[in-house]
């Protein structure tokens, strides 16, 4: 008979032992929950140097206020507001610092997706690709900062609406509107290109 | 339903966002209306690009995770170091703070009277080195002393203790006067 296959403990009991004092419980929980983390700060702040900078704060937080979390089965949603109000700060007071070891942490280009990898087939297609990723930047930046923040972490990273309106500081509808309103400026900057 | 509200229910029908109920009717609209099927498509496309065309920088996760967790484990180490020299950083920092203002009130009050003239014919702030003679009775083979008479306006006692422990190290007979001083060349004031 096969033993059991062990799942993976939830986030709720990785906090118990993390407060418990066993500090390795709170190791697995950054791997869990760093990619996120990272995103989103990125998203909001456009620059991987700081998003990897303020996310470690967020984690170095998250880990000495646990004890104040009131429900551990809503860890990620509680990190992800502690990540976009450092973020957001971050922002507000613009500055750069660089204390992580980013050579070793950020590795040459970007991450894979399905269409990068077809493109690396079809340099047609890769030289088009690069062309509209420039062209979407310029357009991004040229968004409100509201919208392109709804655009980017409702579409791109797919928080949930109500996630996103808690990082925004605005209601769920007001969301739906700020990504309708992006996409409609995108539709017309981009018109040349798709 | 006019335009806009036409598209924004396209948006959110793109983003499986409306109720059953607006599904049903937005569906029967696109069904008969080619200028409403045109409009989802141009935001499909939109959101597909969006999403196709931002990447996350690639990152080395296990490194980053280590580098947290290392970052975790200073940070708690050294704020258990502050809290351990915490009562002794809190009287050194008490006292020095007292020194300090002492020290910043001592040097305002001594800059208001410097500056102040108590007498009309006193025109300068600072001492001024009114004379300096080399004395001759004292033998060739010893230190050679100066005399350096210091005029020390409004009578600063306390500036010309100060003035003297400067200077005596350094072989010199200091005399001190109060009161207007005499010009002398800026050449002599050398201190």
């Amino acid at each position: 008979m096969e033993p059991p296959v062990n799942e993976p403990e939830s986030d709720a009991l990785l906090i118990e032992r993390t407060l418990r004092g066993d500090r390795s419980a709170f190791d697995e929980i950054i791997r869990r929950h760093q990619r996120q983390a990272v995103a989103v700060s990125y998203r909001l702040l456009g620059n991987i140097n700081d998003a990897l900078e303020v996310s470690q704060d967020a984690f170095l937080k998250a880990y000495r206020s646990l004890n104040t979390l009131q429900s551990p089965a809503a860890f990620s949603g509680w990190l992800m507001r502690i990540v976009s109000n450092l973020s957001l700060n971050f922002r507000r007071g613009r500055k750069v610092r660089s204390q992580l070891p980013l050579d070793d942490i950020l590795s040459a280009g970007e991450e894979a997706g399905s269409d990068a990898a077809a493109a690396e087939h079809d340099p047609a297609r890769l030289m088009a690709g690069r062309e509209l990723g420039e062209k979407l930047k310029l357009a991004l930046a040229q968004l409100p900062e509201k919208q392109r923040d709804a655009i980017l972490l409702f579409t791109v990273e797919q928080l949930p609406q109500k996630q996103v309106a808690e990082i925004l500081d605005c209601s769920v509808e007001a969301v739906k509107w700020h990504v309708f309103q992006g996409r409609k400026k995108l539709k017309e900057l981009l018109k040349d290109v798709m | 339903m006019n335009p806009h509200d036409l598209e924004f229910q396209i948006s959110q029908y793109v983003d499986g966002q409306l109720d059953a109920s607006a599904v049903a009717a937005l569906e029967i609209r696109l069904r008969d209306d080619a200028a409403a099927r045109s409009l989802l498509a141009e935001y499909q496309q939109v959101a597909a690009v969006v999403r196709g065309n931002t990447p996350l920088p690639a990152i080395n996760w296990n490194r980053l995770a280590e580098s947290i967790s290392t970052s975790i484990d200073a940070a708690e180490e050294q704020r258990i170091e502050q809290r351990f020299r915490m009562p002794w950083m809190q009287v050194a920092s008490s006292i020095a703070a007292v020194a300090a203002c002492v020290l910043i009130g001592l040097f305002i009050f001594r800059s208001q009277e410097m500056t102040s003239p108590t007498n009309s014919n006193i025109a300068v702030s600072k001492p001024r080195i009114a004379e300096v003679s080399l004395a001759t009775a004292e033998p060739a083979a010893g230190p050679r002393i100066a005399e350096v008479t210091i005029d020390m306006p409004n009578d600063d006692t306390a500036l010309a203790a100060m003035v003297w422990d400067e200077l005596q190290p350094r072989n010199t007979r200091v005399v001190v006067t109060a009161g207007a001083p005499p010009v002398m060349p800026d050449s002599l004031l050398g201190y």
